[in-house]
């Protein structure tokens, strides 16, 4: 049916849309097996950010996931040092400065997540009163040079 | 203007004292005032000060080839004259002057009750006809008409007795102050007014009359009324009515006869008359009288027996006329009185005319004028009171446009086309008629027209292009061509309220007829009661029509006055820095007096008004869409939470993302190392 094929394909496509960079990642994460399994204890918070993000966008998850990732490299440079072996994965894991820097990396996105409405709301009414003004100042000005009638189009002077 | 000063000049050598009266001189409505000339101190002079209401022909004569027997004005012109006082001070206007030099004989009849002296038939011949010859032919030449050929204007030579030399005739209306006697019937019939301003038939009518009332010694029509002497006229003809069954000589009978004939056709010409002079006889003119019915008809207190009779009796008792002619009986009586079974169908031609034209509720009024004219032909056009020639519509609707209900009746007159009906059943017109004909087609067109600029007061100038302008503003100032009437608006001003406007309804009539070129532009700004700045910009531009055509820039008076009222105009243009700069403009134009140039700067299509529309509509445009935006922003188009959020909510996808590609650039540039 038209209907069920129409509501069909976002669906796919939505798939399709998560599909090919996991289709794209898997490759290097079964190269980097070691690294794979050590990001994703540190990556956590991440994954709570994405259960917590319902709108679309995801822009919490990207703004916690980026920082996350960043701090996680604390792991990574731990684990590449030791040769990136299976056997250095517990004594990486187990670095509490690590799970400090992949924690703070995670706690920096959610306090940019926090702080920047209240930057951008700031932002918005100066930039809004800053508008308004000009505004105003260039209504007086058309007053100022064609008379109060200007306001509107009642109470003009004689027109033929 | 005069000033202060009570010296009336006319020209540099002639002056006029308004203080000395010479009232034996006076001819109608014409005032007599001593006069000097001041190249020849002693002449005995006086001054004819004709009246300011009515065209003067006296101001337009054509040079004179010899010495005529008849008062002459030596010069003529328009003078500054006092035509009122207030305060004790004297109200200054201008007035037609002409000025005579005093008859050195006395007056040959001193009024209309004074007894005629009695003259033989050869006394008539040397001291009448001979010098009437001389005045005929010479004001033939110039083809004038006297008019005024009566006992009372008339002065011996010298002395009391002897040859005559005839009054002047210059000084008012042709006609208008002749008895009813010394007219013809058709002239005789009309107001003194409404006469036509004739040719030398009606003089050669006149002296016929003349003549005849001398050679009896009395005037056997003296005391009847005008309507009687119509009557007698047209019941016995001219002759047979002014002689009164007294016996005159045959040559005389032949002359008087000759000169008395009320066909026009057959009535002696001058030539006819210089010959007879010479001694060559004539065939006598017979009298020709109207056909008469085999029973009288009773209207108006009489009985008459033919239509003529009739139609002069309707033209005399209107109020009894339009019941009468409803009734029938008119009708009944030209079927039976003249055995005429057709004579139902031009009447009821008659009925349809008057029915097709003019306002519905004077049909049966025009059903009485038009039997009028079917009766008596060649009589003035008459509609209850008034009765006129229609060449002396002009002077007719003149001499009544201040009295409401005359001018009614002759605008009813006039949208009933009764001009129109009498020239269509002449049989033959002649070039002043052909012309009257043309003036009332034109003057058809803009009488029903309620406007400033048409109406009445059009038909005023239309019907006589020589008559001076009626404006209450400059009515005093005998204005008869478009060339006087700014200097005159212009003189007027100080004399009126601040505000008054310089054109009225009269002025704008005036200015219509005259100006030789389509007005109604103007004239349509002028009828514009609702917008006052429209009003104001159609005075402008009519007086700045009038200075395209007559280039006069010494108004200061006229250009302040302009300058004021337009000021409204100025404060209707929207941008205010323009105001400023018209306002300059406008008092810079005003000093030159430049009405041209400022119904330019004003004119609503021109290019400052353009400007300022299209200007005003962008401005309009513009603070509609600012505060469209400033609504918007007042309601939180920048300031909404949810876009706030969202908007933070990127933003911070960014900055993170930025952050953290920095971070991870770090790391591999310190793994690389």
């Amino acid at each position: 049916m038209a209907v069920s094929n129409a509501s069909a394909a976002p669906g796919r496509r939505k798939k399709k849309g998560w599909v090919l960079p996991l289709l794209l990642l898997m490759p290097v994460a079964l190269l980097l097996l070691p690294t794979t399994l050590v990001l994703i204890p540190a990556l956590i918070p991440t994954l709570v950010a994405r259960i917590v993000d319902p709108v679309p966008g995801r822009h919490l998850t990207v703004t916690v996931g980026s920082l996350n990732l960043a701090g996680s490299l604390w792991f990574i440079h731990d684990l590449w040092y030791a040769g990136q072996s299976f056997s250095a994965i517990i004594p990486t894991l187990s670095d509490m400065l690590g799970w400090l820097a992949a924690l703070v990396g995670a706690g920096a996105g959610w306090t940019i997540n926090w702080l920047m409405p209240l930057a951008s709301r700031s932002m918005a009414h100066a930039k809004s009163n800053l508008r308004l003004s000009k505004i105003r100042k260039a209504q007086e000005e058309l007053v100022e040079q064609w008379g109060e009638p200007v306001r509107d189009g009642t109470g003009l002077p004689a027109v033929r | 203007m005069a000033g202060d000063s009570d010296r009336v000049m006319l020209g540099d050598r002639f002056e006029i004292k308004p203080a000395a009266r010479l009232s034996q001189f006076d001819q109608g409505a014409a005032q007599a005032f001593a006069a000097e000339d001041h190249d020849h101190v002693g002449r005995k002079l006086f001054a004819l000060v004709a009246p300011g209401n009515l065209p003067c022909r006296g101001l337009h004569l054509p040079e004179r080839k010899g010495t005529l027997p008849m008062l002459w004005p030596e010069v003529s012109g328009v003078v500054d004259w006092p035509v009122g006082n207030q305060g004790g001070a004297p109200v200054w206007g201008r007035r037609p002057a002409l000025v005579y030099p005093q008859p050195v004989g006395e007056r040959m009849l001193a009024g209309d009750d004074q007894p005629l002296p009695r003259l033989n038939e050869q006394t008539i011949a040397r001291t009448l006809i001979k010098p009437a010859l001389v005045m005929l032919r010479e004001l033939g030449h110039m083809h004038i008409a006297h008019r005024a050929i009566r006992p009372t204007n008339i002065f011996y030579a010298a002395g009391n007795s002897g040859e005559v030399v005839f009054g002047e005739c210059f000084g008012t209306t042709p006609g208008s102050d002749q008895p009813a006697v010394f007219e013809t019937i058709e002239n005789g019939m009309a107001q003194p007014m409404g006469r036509a301003p004739g040719t030398q038939a009606d003089d050669l009518y006149a002296l016929g009359v003349l003549l005849l009332i001398l050679h009896l010694g009395r005037n056997p029509l003296h005391g009847l009324g005008d309507e009687a002497v119509v009557a007698a006229k047209i019941n016995f003809g001219s002759f047979s009515a002014l002689a009164g069954g007294e016996k005159v000589s045959p040559t005389m009978a032949e002359l008087l006869r000759g000169l008395l004939s009320d066909k026009v056709s057959d009535r002696w010409t001058f030539r006819n008359l210089d010959m007879w002079m010479l001694g060559q006889y004539f065939n006598p003119v017979l009298p020709v009288l109207p056909q008469r019915a085999t029973r009288p008809i009773r209207f108006g207190g009489g009985e008459h027996m033919s239509k003529p009779a009739v139609a002069n009796a309707l033209a005399f008792h209107w109020d009894e006329a339009v019941p009468f002619v409803d009734s029938g009986a008119l009708e009944s009586w030209l079927k039976r009185g003249f055995n005429d079974e057709k004579a139902g169908e031009p009447l009821a031609l008659i009925r349809g005319l008057s029915y097709s034209y003019g306002p519905s509720n004077a049909a049966k009024h025009r059903t009485v004028s038009r039997m009028i004219n079917f009766m008596g032909g060649s009589y003035p056009v008459c509609y209850k009171q008034i009765r006129a020639n229609v060449t002396a519509f002009g002077t007719m609707l003149a001499s009544i446009i201040d009295q409401p209900s005359l001018r009614t009746e002759f605008v009813e007159m006039l949208r009933g086309r009764l001009g129109q009906g009498w020239l269509d059943h002449q049989p033959k017109l002649t070039i002043d008629e052909v012309q009257a004909r043309r003036m009332l087609d034109t003057t058809e067109k803009v009488i029903e027209r309620p406007s400033p600029g048409y109406g009445v007061e059009r038909a005023l100038y239309e019907l006589d292009p020589g008559m001076p302008c009626y404006s209450e503003l400059i009515g005093d100032f005998y204005v008869t061509s478009l060339k006087d009437l700014l200097p005159a608006i212009d003189a007027a001003l100080p004399g009126v309220e601040a505000g008054t406007m310089p054109v009225d309804r009269h002025i704008a009539a005036f200015v219509a007829a005259h100006i030789g070129r389509p007005v109604e532009r103007e004239l349509a700004l002028l009828a514009n009661v609702v917008d006052q700045n429209a009003y104001r910009l159609g005075v402008l531009r009519l007086i700045a029509a009038v200075q395209r055509n007559h280039p006069h820039h010494d108004l200061p008076r006229l250009a302040e006055a302009m300058v004021a009222i337009l000021e409204p105009v100025v404060e209707s243009f929207h941008r205010l820095k323009a105001r400023a700069e018209i306002k300059d403009k406008l008092r810079q134009l005003g000093d030159r007096a430049d009405f041209e140039q400022m119904a330019e700067l004003l004119d609503d299509e021109g290019p400052m008004r353009r400007i300022d529309i299209s200007g005003f509509e962008e401005a309009q445009r513009s603070y509609a869409s600012l505060e469209m935006e400033a609504v918007w922003l007042e309601q939180g188009g920048l300031t909404d939470p949810a876009k706030i959020q969202a908007s933070a909510r990127f933003s911070a996808a960014i900055t993170s993302t930025f952050l953290a590609s920095a971070v991870l650039a770090a790391f591999a540039i310190y793994m690389a190392v």
